[in-house]
């Protein structure tokens, strides 16, 4: 960690371990009017501030194209969106005074010569050293606009008092060419260390036990390989559509929003060796090693459906109610050929995971929401036990389901003799629920990322080399899928709305003698 | 998760159906016949419902494993309603002295077993004499009656967790020191036992020879009767556990519920000296006030050892019952006033800690009757910090987490035992 914390020649701090303030700092959020701001980052950051993680000079300074009540609207977002819900008028009185708004155009320099005067005023009143969080939360194309035009202002100090770091949200490119272009754009104002490109899905409490729950206990990382890993199933799944955002998703897809950032990350973690120190570097690096270890897979238009499943949901039920199909969805092509629905094999190739499956999946309107890894163990070398008519018994294998959302929690899946005179082996699982095997509530996600980024430790977001790795091996899909819808005239497989997804991804798996989990 | 309620001894006999809850109020050994108790339950419901249920004190790991058995084999057939997973991450020994504290203290862990599960051995010392109770034991001596029964929780839609379980002991006050053996018996191997006795400066028979078998030993000096027991819980725990060569308890956790309701105090009168000035200025400190609510004075003064430990200040004289001089390392005097003040109810019981530094104030102050502290110093502007109380359950699941392994907290009692006593750290 760079270690921006406070305290170290405060003799009160000592002993005060739970706690992580950092330094004074302005946190500026382009993209102030949209949703997440609202819905995430300044809840948030109220709860940091209730929770006393946060600094005695703090502030948040809106940006964004119209004039808006900022203020207003935030106190009303706090309130309705808080972990910690009402608004406390004593903490707001403190919190609230922090908070500022420039209006102006992310491509106009004049915008930035003003947010410069406003931050030094800002620095002045609330004590915030010129230390400052730029959080960029607009859409990609905003991107490299507003990183030159904070450059050109003098806005971004690569020294490291006062400090600067930038947060950038997805999508980080939509393919291997689009985020190299803009990883320079960054790299030309800011150094790798100054940059946090942010996945909301590693600030999961669950998706961070990955980490302790391979490297703090003793007895599963001897079985973490191909000798006593049959295969991996790695799920995220949402019940819901795409929300009226087809303009947006039917230029993206689901590969792009979900696999090439979430899953990945996930599959990292799993997947990963050890790291020298739980340190962001080191931590790094070794997901890097997985996503280069990932086995290539054949771009060509005829070889690319024995490894990748394409989808699209039809017209089904969601909670009893009918739903559309995605192509009948609003700003949706009705030629449409953008995936809801991937299925993936893949393999990792090094000595720990030779020949061990990887099979991803990821969709919408699915059957529920889920998001989990589920490990599968080899079975017995021989199985002793057998019924009554000879037939082998206790062929059901272990199984380890790490869940990441909802019911946040771990099980494994044993056999167990059912009380008797026969021995009859039958499946039984233990249970952790991290939602009542502890006595507080574990932060959201935005909550400990941005606490993160204030204190300079980015092991919890994306470097450079893990994003351009994971598109490098999703363009290749892409260019893949590209030259089979060339040649295609007919439509993407279709799955019903509310299921676990096409026949075509049952068949992947069939095809190894295996199937598909229901999580 | 109800108080102890007889039951016919055989399976599948009929009782009466338990509470929920445990009792408001009320004479516990009455509760056989307290109402709420309408339908008809057997044995193994009544388990499953959470009722305590007799049994005798020889027989308790038996009836136990029976009932579980029962339980488990109910719920296959019965599913619907409730499911059954014995856990166990703890032994947790409570003691409770007298009938008012047990039923205080089932509630507490009611509350508690929610979230940790563990076997709870609850120990009940009733001040009746062992006449009183019409019992008569073979070795002549006062009785010991016991109880078991189930702790369960709610899962998400409602259905019934019965997941742990809890004895409960009851002796008269004269018969504790029969106590330690049974209760060794009962401990389950490899987890680890915590102790929780509210107030240890009480007399008791049994302490002594229980506590050097724990590895946590939990206790609440906000429940001390007088700030003066400072000194003797930490005279206590010096003789119960030994010391290593920093002067802290070896082989032993201790934890203080109290100390973990000032956490919000600590943090916020730290957060006051965070920056370099600040720090700069707190090498120069000259005095220091903390003002309490009436019940609040251990906590002041537990909260006033901190700072002696942290600051490295020692006792030098003490003027008035509470106005202390202290010296800090480089030889300067500090004045140290610990006052009530007239607010009734405030976070942890303390109402403001000033500090003065190099002529300047540092202050962390209640607001009004808000929950809300107000920091100031000549450094910031003044910001204003909410300040939840966490409730007796959330700092029980606390103590017997990581949360509650602060060697700090010991070193802050021996200050404050110092300064109760004049001296003699």
């Amino acid at each position: 960690m760079s270690g921006t914390e406070l305290h170290s020649e405060n003799p009160l701090r000592e002993g005060l371990v739970g706690e992580r303030q950092p330094e004074p700092c302005a946190m500026v959020i382009f993209g102030a009017s949209g949703d997440l701001t609202k819905r995430k980052l300044v809840p948030a950051l109220y709860t940091l501030a209730r929770e006393r993680l946060l600094p005695a000079g703090f502030a948040i300074v809106g940006v964004a194209r119209r004039e808006i009540p900022f203020v207003e609207q935030m106190r009303e977002a706090v309130n309705k969106y808080a972990r910690r819900r009402p608004v406390d008028p004593g903490l707001w009185s403190t919190f609230g005074s922090g908070i500022s708004y420039v209006a102006g155009n992310f491509d106009d320099p004049a915008t930035y010569e003003r947010l410069k005067s406003h931050l030094e005023a800002v620095d002045a009143a609330r004590g915030t050293r010129g230390n400052r969080v730029f959080y960029i939360s607009t859409p990609p194309e905003s991107f490299e606009p507003i990183l030159q035009n904070l450059g050109r202002a003098g806005l971004i100090s690569r020294s490291e008092h006062p400090w600067t770091r930038v947060i950038i949200e997805k999508p980080f490119g939509r393919d291997l060419a689009s985020a190299e272009a803009l990883n320079k754009v960054c790299l030309n104002v800011l150094r790798e260390d100054q940059i946090y490109r942010i996945d909301h899905y590693l600030g999961k409490e669950t998706v961070q036990n990955i980490l302790v729950f391979r490297f703090a206990n003793g007895i599963f990382e001897p079985l973490w390989n191909h000798k006593y890993i049959d295969n991996v199933q790695l799920t995220v799944a949402e019940a819901i559509g795409i929300e009226g955002r087809g303009n947006y998703y039917d230029q993206s897809g689901t590969l792009r929003d979900m696999v090439q950032n979430h899953i990945f990350q996930f599959m990292c973690l799993m997947a990963m060796e050890p790291p020298v120190a739980f340190e962001p570097n080191a931590v790094h690096d070794e997901k890097v090693k997985v996503l280069r270890a990932l086995r290539e897979l054949p771009s060509d238009a005829g070889s690319i459906a024995d490894w990748t499943v394409r989808a699209q949901y039809g017209s089904g039920y969601d909670k009893g109610q009918p739903v559309p199909g995605y192509r009948e969805e609003t700003g949706v092509r009705p030629d449409s050929r953008t995936e809801t629905y991937v299925a993936l094999k893949l393999f990792v190739d090094n000595f720990r995971w030779a020949g061990v499956p990887f099979y991803v999946r990821a969709g919408k309107r699915m059957a529920k929401r889920v998001s989990e890894i589920a490990i599968t163990f080899k079975n017995v070398p021989h199985t002793l036990f057998k019924g009554p008519s000879g037939a082998q018994l206790g062929r059901d294998p272990n199984v380890l389901a790490l869940r990441i959302q909802p019911d946040e929690g771990i099980n494994l899946k044993f056999l167990s003799k059912v009380p008797g005179p026969t021995i009859e082996p039958r499946p039984v699982t233990m249970d952790f629920r991290y939602g009542s095997s502890f006595g507080t509530e574990p932060p959201e996600a935005y909550e400990r990322l941005l606490l993160d980024c204030m204190l300079g430790d980015s092991t919890l977001f994306t470097r450079g080399d893990e994003v351009l790795e994971s598109w490098r091996f999703c363009t290749r899909m892409l260019d893949g899928w590209a030259a089979a819808d060339e040649s295609a005239t007919a439509a993407l497989p279709s799955y019903e709305a509310g299921s676990w997804g096409p026949k075509e991804a049952d068949d992947l798996l069939s095809r190894d003698g295996r199937v598909w989990r229901k999580p | 998760m109800s108080a102890p309620v007889q039951t016919q001894s055989e399976a599948g006999g009929v009782g009466e159906a338990p509470s929920s809850r445990t009792p408001e109020s009320g004479d516990v050994r009455a509760r056989e016949w307290q109402e709420g108790w309408a339908v008809p339950v057997d044995r193994i419901d009544a388990f499953t419902l959470g009722a305590a249920i007799s049994v005798e004190p020889d027989r308790i790991e038996a009836e136990l494993a029976g009932l579980w058995r029962k339980a488990a084999e109910r719920a296959r057939s019965e599913g619907a309603r409730f499911s059954v997973t014995r856990a166990c991450l703890w032994n947790l020994i409570v003691h409770s002295d007298g009938d008012e504290e047990f039923l205080r203290t089932k509630r507490l862990i009611d509350e508690v077993s929610e979230t940790v599960p563990a076997r709870i051995i609850s120990l009940h010392e009733t001040s009746e004499s062992a006449d009183s109770l019409g019992y008569e034991t073979p070795d002549g001596g006062p009785p010991i009656r016991a109880f078991v029964e189930a702790n369960f929780r709610r899962s998400g839609n409602g259905r019934r967790e019965v997941v742990a379980e809890e004895i409960t002991l009851e002796a008269p006050r004269m018969a504790g020191q029969r106590l330690p053996g049974l209760v060794r018996s009962l401990l389950l191997a490899d987890v680890p036992t915590a102790l929780l006795v509210r107030n240890p400066t009480a007399d008791s028979a049994w302490l002594p020879r229980l506590a050097p078998e724990v590895e946590r030993f939990i206790f609440d000096s906000a429940r001390l009767p007088h700030a003066e027991a400072l000194v003797q819980v930490e005279s206590l725990l010096r003789s119960l556990y030994r010391q290593d060569s920093n002067r802290s308890l070896a082989h032993v956790d201790i934890v203080d519920l109290g100390w973990l309701r000032l956490w919000p105090w600590r943090v916020l009168v730290a957060s006051l000296f965070d920056s370099p000035d600040a720090a700069k200025a707190l090498r120069e400190v000259s005095e220091i006030v903390l003002h309490h609510a009436p019940d609040g004075e251990p906590a002041a003064l537990l909260l006033s050892g901190w700072l002696c430990g942290r600051l490295r200040l020692r006792w030098q004289a003490t003027h008035d019952r509470r106005v202390f001089t202290l010296s800090s390392t480089a030889g300067h005097h500090v004045r140290l006033r610990v006052e009530q003040a007239s607010v009734q109810d405030a976070p942890a019981g303390i109402e403001r800690v000033e500090l003065r530094c190099g002529g300047h104030m540092f202050a962390a102050r209640l607001q009004g009757d808000t929950r809300c502290i107000a920091l100031s110093s000549h450094l910031q502007p003044e910001r204003v910090q909410p300040v939840h109380g966490r409730p007796d359950p959330e700092l029980m699941v606390a103590a017997m987490g990581v949360g509650g392994r602060d060697p700090l907290m010991y070193e802050a009692l021996r200050h404050s035992a110092q300064l109760v006593r004049g001296g003699g750290l």
